[in-house]
């Protein structure tokens, strides 16, 4: 192994060991961190074990290793931008409705003459 | 002088208009406005200029967002607020001066009528005065494009006067915050098979009006998120 492997593996092992702890310790977003358990777990594989990137390459017909870690993270990348986008679009949602609702609850009749007076009149 | 039948009429008839910094036009447009309709919503979208100081000398219903929203969110605002209040006819209108109050009796009388459902203002119907090429180009593209991906064939895509009946409104659950909502309005018309009838009107296009107003090349943007809307729910 080359030098690049090791630090790559020892911060990979970092980040898992601090995932698993957390995926024990902590039941909240359970499924996002065993997501991300096991993408640490195949990139660690990917790193330590290049041959077998490879032999995973061929086996799905894909000539080099390194094309299916490129195809892969594309592939991954945008399932991550849609879901990102669809939640932004969700959250947008939410923020007009809350500022709807509190524009509608403080609703006012402005501008009103009576008796020669300006009132304003609260919705009830 | 208005007949009491007339009067009953037009209780019925509420007046949404949307606006964002438009201390400029804004007084104008409530005049003429409050001048023949009494029902009249004025959401400010956030506004940071005088626009909510210049509305209170107005006899209007005034909303405020506390942020900007954009205009789609702010129709749906007043289109909430008009049904709540039993609206039986309601008139989106914009605040920027661009549109003759003198329009709406034509635009309502087919709702009131119990012809239509929808009642569209059309610029191309009707005359757009100082609209410059591109604008016209690209509001004729908007045209085709709505064809196809709506399938219905209107004459104007992004008209600001519209009106709804009750029946109509209370369905159209507006969720483009932004300038795409008027193709959103066409789109829901489309799929819930609302009868709908356009009417000519005029829109006057001033230097103010065109350099506030939408961008060309928002279109092109415009056109995107309706098709990304149609990928992500």
């Amino acid at each position: 192994m080359i030098a690049f492997q090791y630090a790559a593996l020892l911060i990979i092992l970092a980040l898992l060991v601090a995932d698993l702890w957390q995926l024990w310790h902590k039941p909240a977003m359970r499924c996002f961190r065993v997501c991300r358990v096991a993408a640490w777990s195949a990139a660690g594989l990917a790193i330590a074990l290049p041959e077998a990137a490879q032999r995973a390459a061929r086996g799905l017909g894909i000539h080099r290793g390194a094309d299916l870690v490129l195809y892969s993270f594309v592939l991954f990348s945008l399932f991550t931008f849609f879901l990102l986008y669809s939640r932004q679009t969700r959250l947008q949602r939410h923020i007009t409705e809350l500022v709807r609702q509190y524009a509608i609850e403080h609703a006012r009749r402005v501008g009103r003459r009576r008796e020669h007076a300006f009132e304003d009149e609260r919705l009830a | 002088m208005a007949s009491h039948g007339d009067n009953n009429e037009r209780d019925g008839i509420w007046i949404v208009v949307p606006a964002y910094n438009e201390m400029e036009h804004l007084p104008r447009t409530l005049a003429a406005l409050t001048s023949e309709y009494r029902n009249i919503v004025l959401i400010d979208d956030g506004s940071t200029d005088a626009t909510r100081e210049l509305a209170q000398s107005h006899d209007v219903w005034y909303l405020r967002h506390a942020v900007n929203r954009g205009q789609g969110a702010a129709l749906q605002t007043g289109i909430d607020f008009a049904l709540h209040h039993r609206a039986r006819v309601i008139v989106t209108f914009d605040a920027d001066g661009q549109h003759n109050v003198t329009d709406i009796d034509a635009l309502v009388r087919p709702i009131c009528d119990g012809r239509v459902d929808v009642c569209l203002g059309s610029r191309f119907l009707g005359s757009a005065p100082g609209i410059t090429w591109t604008r016209w180009l690209i509001l004729k593209m908007g045209v085709v494009l709505t064809r196809v991906l709506s399938r219905i064939r209107v004459t104007d895509t992004h008209n600001g006067l519209r009106a709804f009946s009750r029946h109509a409104a209370q369905n159209i659950g507006l969720t483009h915050d932004g300038m795409a909502h008027a193709s959103e309005i066409l789109d829901y018309v489309a799929r819930a098979k609302l009868r709908f009838h356009e009417v000519p009107v005029t829109i006057r296009y001033t230097a103010d009006t065109l350099r506030k107003g939408q961008a060309d090349w928002n279109s092109v943007r415009i056109f995107g998120q309706l098709l990304v809307a149609k990928l992500i729910r």
